[in-house]
């Protein structure tokens, strides 16, 4: 859905997303290089039905960029940014699942 | 960490950056914490890093955050990044987290800074993955470079949209329409407030450059559109829209929706501050005066938080509720305190002139909330508007209550995407006025922070028997 727009070199580094390494510039939003980079136009699953879904404000506001970010669950991709060797995850369990 | 600063300021945009460099110049003891990576906000998102090209294509409006950011820095105030403010209270203590740990702090006042947000409104496809805010996509872009990677529309009213088509023309992004829902009626209802704006004929030469420029595009430029919708099964394929005479359907890869400004209410709210209703721009703002002091000693609101201005009004904002501050604690003479004051209101006051006028020309459309039984109004819940107007028809009137019956605006964002549609929604189906109603409580912690997190919080010592 988005590409980088600067033709000047950045600094990258690499990251996991869903277990798959990936070199990203080192300071953009996990947000960003999920829909980015990586290639993705969703960033969790919708924990009610399933449906997929994607950032939406860009600011923290609309809690839809939530990942599971080096273990931790519900962060707010959007304003954290990328570090080497941080691992990424969507969210997709539904109600019912048990971890 | 336990010294009780003079004061905590949440929100690192410019109404507190301003407020940070006001209080710290008299040298007030002053805690700055931000969300973010870097100080900036919104407007100014990531300024210190951002690279010639990017302040290049966005102009003054961004660039003119540095000189403030550089004074911020040379300031003397503390600054705590990527720090997640989750609940204040009216004793003026603070609870938040950084790195993954929390903890209480305390202050003598408090200024809530943080600023604007879209206007969340439920249509017919908005959950799709594509669909987003067109400022979603200049805060993207500010942070992290990125740009729209395939055909894009753009939908809705405001200055807000003008410039983002503008920034999308320079970055070279495919744009395949921009439907304009400002009702063409406005201008008549604006015309009479244009005197007062004519102070300031800067802004307003601005504003006409933003549309000389769509116009001179080339663009597919629809104006007076009445209703848009988002199509796809698993992400957005196209977009419908209806013109005064005829539907049309285009491919997208984004459709990117502005409908006008709103204050963010997350702590105004929370805390329990009064709020009242803009019948203008519809939307619920904290009563404050014209410090951004409110009824509760010691709590400020200062920015667009307050009352949407835009970025150089929330400067002196801020600048006015440390003045108030630094008056209180004694550290200012008074006549020095009236000087200060005198010439920050008057400068706001000048960069208030043409609000009134734009506030009319892009008052939001009567049909905004005109939302289909089938359309998700809470995101999180999936929640639609036939669910909330069967709990109406079941006899609730109140936001609070429905949210508890339908469970609208009970997730992760808690309310802060659905909020003030279920509100229109109520008084729309009720004939009510919106100010009568009562906005959605917001509960801390207000972000989302874990369990164990939560369990192991350092508290201050609890002074309460």
């Amino acid at each position: 859905m988005f590409k980088q727009y600067s033709q000047q070199i950045d600094k990258t580094v690499t990251i996991e997303f869903e277990g798959t390494p990936l070199t990203v510039p080192a300071t953009i939003t996990v947000a960003a290089a999920v829909i980015g980079p990586a290639g993705q136009k969703h960033t969790r699953l919708s924990p009610v039905n399933g449906k997929k879904r994607a950032p939406y404000c860009f600011m923290g506001v609309c809690h839809e960029c939530l990942m599971e970010i080096d273990g931790i669950p519900d962060q707010q991709a959007c304003i954290i940014e990328v570090k080497e060797g941080m691992k990424i995850r969507r969210q997709t369990s539904l109600p019912g699942d048990v971890e | 960490m336990d010294r009780v600063r003079d004061v905590i300021i949440i929100g690192a945009g410019p109404a507190g950056l301003s407020a940070a460099v006001t209080a710290s110049g008299y040298g007030l003891d002053v805690l700055v914490l931000d969300e973010q990576p870097s100080p900036g906000g919104q407007l100014y998102r990531n300024i210190e890093r951002a690279k010639e090209d990017t302040l290049k294509t966005l102009g003054s409006d961004y660039s003119n955050g540095l000189a403030l950011v550089e004074k911020f820095r040379k300031s003397g105030a503390a600054y705590i990044g990527n720090a997640i403010v989750w609940r204040i209270d009216p004793n003026c203590n603070i609870c938040f987290s950084a790195a993954g740990q929390s903890a209480e702090i305390s202050g003598k006042n408090i200024i809530i800074a943080i600023g604007a947000t879209e206007r969340p409104v439920p249509f017919s496809g908005w959950t799709l993955p594509g669909v987003m805010g067109a400022g979603a996509v200049d805060a993207n872009f500010k942070s992290s470079g990125s740009i729209p990677d395939g055909p894009v529309v753009l939908a809705g009213s405001g200055p807000l949209l003008l410039s983002v088509v503008g920034h999308m023309v320079s970055l070279g992004v495919e744009i395949s329409a921009v439907l304009d829902t400002t009702p063409r009626g406005n201008i008549f209802s604006a015309l009479p407030l244009l005197p007062g704006a004519l102070r300031r004929t800067d802004y307003l030469l601005k504003g006409v450059g933003m549309l000389l420029n769509l116009k001179r595009s080339g663009i597919n430029y629809f104006k007076g559109i009445t209703d848009y919708k988002a199509n796809g099964s698993d992400c957005l394929e196209t977009v419908t829209f209806k013109t005064k005479n005829s539907s049309q359907q285009i491919d997208a890869e984004l459709l990117l929706v502005h409908e006008g400004i709103i204050p963010r209410c997350d702590f105004s709210q929370q805390i329990g501050l009064k709020h009242l209703w803009d019948p203008v721009q519809r939307y619920w703002y904290p009563e404050t005066n014209e410090f951004g002091g409110t009824g509760m000693n010691g709590i400020y609101v200062a920015g667009d938080g307050a009352f949407v201005h835009g970025g150089i009004p929330a400067a002196f904002k801020g600048s006015l509720a440390a003045l108030d501050i630094a008056g209180k604690l004694n550290v200012l003479l008074p006549a020095q305190k009236t000087g200060d004051v005198v010439m920050t209101a008057k400068r706001l006051l000048s960069e208030l002139a043409p609000r009134p006028f734009v506030d009319a020309l892009y008052k939001p459309r009567m049909n905004l909330y005109n939302i289909n039984d089938e359309t998700l109004v809470c995101r999180c819940e999936e929640i639609t508007a036939g669910d909330i107007r069967q709990a109406i028809r079941g006899g609730s009137r109140e936001p609070n209550e429905i949210k508890t019956i339908t469970r609208c605006g009970m997730g992760h964002c808690q309310g802060r995407m659905c909020g003030i549609a279920l509100t229109e929604i109520i008084a729309e189906n009720l004939k009510l006025d919106p100010a009568d109603l009562r906005p959605l409580h917001i509960r801390p912690p207000v972000r989302n922070i874990s369990l164990a997190e939560l369990s192991r919080v350092a508290l201050l010592k609890d002074e309460t028997p």
